[in-house]
């Protein structure tokens, strides 16, 4: 149940009067009387009439209480919940997308809706009830009902996102949502009215759309991309990406390309004029060593309709720690070689043979080894390289070991590349075989005496032990290079690459141990926030660069950018609110009428009763 | 009927005091003035000393001629009339005789309630008693009682007397517990016998009954005129009350509202009924009044029923 007049609920305080006034009333107080002769005798009636003494709750003040509960309640206007109040309802649904920032002729299509909405609202009484709906939808799908200069006040506070349409998803919910609210009248200000699903205009509520704007004259990025980096190949180059389209006329732009280094060893960021034709689209690709950028920034310099999708971001993803079990035997030269990531951490596990590594679940490790160990079942999904076992384990065979064995093949574009095992002296090794029905199955090395390692799936196995005393291969240069392409597998993508994500969507906020990540806006906008604790992700309705820290420390950068072609190139039209709308769509009956009623005589109801109440106290007082 | 003139009686009061709190105000006397003429047309216009008295004694007047009865004393025969019809007439005389009008005020502190308070109201009663008697010649004596008898002023003569009677009321005070039966038995020996007696008091006294039954039979003609206030009528306070007596101190507590004071009406009219049948079975004229009504109204009422004063 809503109120009309809400504030006329103070009159409850009415009821507690009551209740005040019969304690004040029933407090001992003394009164000097002429005679006390005639007072006994009435004393002595009571008495005799057994009449009970009187409590200070009875029903007189009771009476008196309800009838200011149900008066107070009554001024008040309550009027049925659902059934929507006296006078109309209208829901205004107001597209916030990036392309409502577009501005022709020097007023942005936003303020065009907003100005449109209010003519709308002009139009209204004061007894019309208004919810307003915005698309992208924050978490509240709607906001009312309020009254016609209420809901003109919450325009004005709206601000349009970098965030594209989703209209359809948001109309329907917001109109699902309305439903409770039926009957209404729905109204969507849009720059895309094809994006109103028929299906919704036919639906619950009446839906009028009122586009806005007009021809797209923009220049907007299509592509951002990145190429891998090996992570120790010394291969430091990068190439990036640079997908731009004009959708309007012929224009000369100029691509820029800044990292926050500066581009360390290929120097100053990078300019290039380009022309565009209408319509035209292009690529550009940059090169630069950008290994210690945090992050890049790509620009395009044009006059055109939208800024927000002129400019990107993308930034470095923080170092991931990786956690690895070695099983068996210790190994200085494998924990030297690993220890040359600084992200690596290493977890002994147990020495005794025959322990499965497999035990570790891959919420705990990333890499498995086993030294001098045969796994049991192995169900992980990490690298697992097991390093002389000495019993056979799944489809992998363990054979005798050979003396001198001499490797003649090595498998091309394998992990064993550039790792100088060809080279490698090895005294003693096992013959590995595996079982040519497994998938992945190979054999990566092979000597003159048999396979010698072979590679199933995730697992790669060594059929010789790395002690110093067996081989010399860990003295090689190649040696950390095998381990460190062992690291590669975790990531095939490069873990040298840049990420970003679309506005709108969740980026995920790193840990913070219990702390509140703080937010703020980079380049310096002045805008700063902190998230709830605990938070694991965030949204950002702007495009931008945000640097998430907490403990007072920076922690990483996230990259929001509006790359949607759909959103930088609608068109819009100029289909503005008419006062004829108003009464096509917004009509003044049914919804008003109807629930006044309803509303109406549920108010009389409570005057009734009101009034019902204060002739029985009225009674019984007499 | 004669049109008021301004004031005869002397205004011995301080004009500050008549328009405050003095019952006996230039208003008070101008309706004494008028119950003059109401008391006087009453009368058939006979004037002082015309009171009707049934005891031998005094200055005899010639009354009537009736004829002879056996047993007539022969003395009152009147011979000149039988010399001209021949039929024997007596003459009968009345013997002409002042009489006395007692009223006895109740000044207990329990008559200071009330607004106006039942002691002005009786006040002016008093003053209205004893100026009726002066107008017809009889003796006005005015007694104020408590628990004892507190002061008295007997007047008779002429009318402008009245004024010594205003001054002693007007410094009566309010004091003292009310004893009507022991003021009556003080007052037997000093009350001229077969006087009129008007008892002015709130009767709040549960043993004053004895003492009124015996004035009957004592020969005075006695009048008991009951004042209560408009407070003891219709009480106005309601809820949790501590009441207090003025008179004795005692208290009790009672929770009042709408049921009670309705059975408090029915207390206080058992009260008034119980006066009522007892004056009435004693042969005593009673009478209940509110202080708040005016007192010419009262004795206006009185008068034209033939009440008290005759």
């Amino acid at each position: 149940m809503n109120f009309l007049w809400p504030y006329a609920l103070a009159a409850l305080i009415g009821a507690p009067a009551a209740v005040l006034i019969a304690l004040w009333r029933a407090r001992r107080r003394e009164v000097p009387v002429a005679s006390l002769l005639l007072w006994q005798s009435l004393a002595r009636k009571l008495a005799d009439s057994g009449r009970k003494r009187r409590t200070v709750l009875d029903l007189p003040l009771v009476l008196a209480a309800v009838s200011a509960l149900l008066l107070g309640i009554a001024a008040a206007g309550p009027v049925l919940s659902g059934a929507g109040e006296r006078g109309r309802t209208v829901l205004l649904v107001l597209d916030r997308s990036a392309s409502m920032k577009m501005s022709q002729n020097g007023t942005a299509r936003w303020d065009l809706a907003r100005r449109e909405a209010h003519k709308l609202l002009d139009e209204l009484s004061a007894q019309d009830r208004v919810y307003v709906a915005a698309s992208p939808l924050a978490d509240p799908v709607r906001v009312g009902p309020l009254g016609p200069a209420e809901a003109g006040k919450l325009l004005d506070t709206l601000q349009p996102t970098d965030c594209p349409a989703n209209l359809a998803d948001d109309l329907s919910r917001a109109l699902a949502a309305a439903e409770a609210i039926r009957p209404f009248s729905a109204v969507v200000f849009t720059d895309d009215p094809a994006a109103v699903p028929p299906e919704a205009t036919g639906g619950a509520g009446v839906i009028a759309v009122v586009s806005v704007g007009g021809p797209a004259d923009n220049v907007f990025f299509t592509r951002f991309g990145f190429s891998a980096t090996a992570a120790v190949a010394g291969d430091d180059a990068c190439r990036i990406l640079l997908g731009v389209k004009n959708s309007g006329g012929p224009r000369d732009v100029t691509l820029s390309l800044a990292a926050d280094d500066g581009g360390a060893r290929t120097g100053a960021p990078a300019a290039r004029s380009v022309h565009l034709d209408a319509g035209a689209e292009h690529t550009e690709i940059f090169e630069g060593d950008f290994a210690a950028a945090r992050f890049l920034a790509a620009k395009i310099e044009a006059d055109d309709s939208l800024a927000a999708d002129n400019l990107l971001y993308a930034v470095r993803p923080p170092e991931r720690r990786v956690r690895v079990l070695l099983q068996g035997n210790d190994n200085p030269f494998i924990e030297a070689a690993l220890k040359v990531f600084p992200s690596v951490e290493i977890v002994h596990g147990a020495a005794s043979a025959g322990q499965a590594a497999a035990t570790a679940g891959p919420a705990e490790f990333d890499i498995v080894i086993c030294n001098g160990v045969s796994p049991g079942a192995i169900s992980f999904p990490g690298p697992v390289v097991v390093i002389d076992p000495p019993e056979t384990f799944g489809p992998i065979a363990v054979g005798p070991p050979v003396d001198d064995p001499k490797i003649t093949t090595l498998a091309s574009g394998s992990i064993l590349d550039d790792t100088g095992l060809a080279d490698a002296r090895i005294r003693s090794a096992r013959r590995i075989t595996v079982a040519a029905t497994a998938a992945g199955a190979r054999v990566l090395a092979a000597s003159d005496r048999g396979p010698m390692v072979v590679e199933n799936a995730n697992v790669i196995c060594l059929g010789f032990s790395l002690d110093r005393s067996n081989t010399d291969w860990m003295l090689k240069p190649g040696f950390p290079v095998f381990w460190a392409k062992v690291m590669e597998r975790l990531s095939p993508d490069g873990r040298r690459g840049f990420v970003s994500y679309p506005t709108g969507q969740d980026a995920a906020v790193p840990p913070a141990d219990g702390a509140r990540t703080a937010v703020r806006v980079l380049p310096e906008r002045g805008e700063q926030f902190e998230l709830p604790a605990q938070e694991e992700s965030f949204r950002a309705e702007l495009a931008g660069l945000y640097e998430l820290s907490s403990h007072g420390q920076p922690q990483s950068l996230v990259a929001f950018n509006l790359l949607d072609a759909g959103e930088s190139s609608t068109k819009g039209s100029t289909g503005l609110f008419t006062r004829e709308m108003i009464k096509e769509h917004v009509p003044d009956v049914g919804s008003g009428r109807a629930a006044g009623r309803s509303s109406w005589l549920l108010m009389n109801l409570v005057l009734a009763a009101g009034v019902v109440s204060v002739l029985a106290h009225w009674y019984l007082k007499q | 009927m004669r049109p008021l003139a301004a004031p005869a009686l002397p205004l011995a009061v301080p004009l500050k005091q008549r328009m405050t709190t003095d019952p006996f105000d230039t208003a008070f006397l101008r309706k004494l003035e008028l119950l003059e003429l109401v008391y006087r047309r009453l009368r058939g216009g006979r004037g002082a000393g015309e009171s009707i008295g049934t005891e031998r004694g005094g200055r005899m007047e010639f009354r009537e001629h009736r004829r002879y009865a056996a047993g007539d004393d022969f003395r009152y025969i009147d011979w000149n009339v039988f010399g001209r019809s021949d039929s024997l007439f007596v003459k009968e005389y009345a013997r002409e005789e002042r009489r006395s009008v007692t009223v006895l005020l109740d000044a207990s502190r329990s008559m200071q309630f009330g607004r106006p308070s039942k002691l002005a109201c009786g006040k002016q009663l008093a003053a209205s008693f004893a100026y009726l008697a002066l107008v017809a010649g009889d003796e006005a004596v005015v007694t104020t009682f408590s628990d004892d008898l507190h002061r008295s002023i007997s007047v008779a003569g002429r009318k402008g007397r009245i004024t010594e009677v205003l001054a002693e009321l007007r410094d009566v005070r309010p004091g003292g517990r009310t004893s009507i039966h022991g003021s009556l038995k003080t007052l037997y020996g000093r009350m001229p016998r077969r006087s009129l007696v008007v008892l002015i008091s709130d009767l709040m006294d549960a043993d004053c009954k004895a003492g009124l039954a015996t004035l009957p039979a004592r020969g005075f003609e006695p009048c008991v005129i009951q004042l209560l206030s408009r407070d003891e009528v219709a009480p106005a306070q309601t809820g949790r009350l501590h009441l207090k007596d003025c008179e004795t101190g005692d208290s009790h507590s009672l929770w009042i509202d709408g049921a009670e004071l309705q059975e408090y009406e029915h207390v206080l009219n058992e009260f008034v009924d119980g006066w009522k049948a007892f004056c009435s079975a004693q042969g005593i004229a009673f009478v209940t009044a509110l202080s708040d009504v005016p007192f010419d109204e009262l004795m206006l009422g009185y008068l034209r029923r033939g009440g008290v004063v005759q």
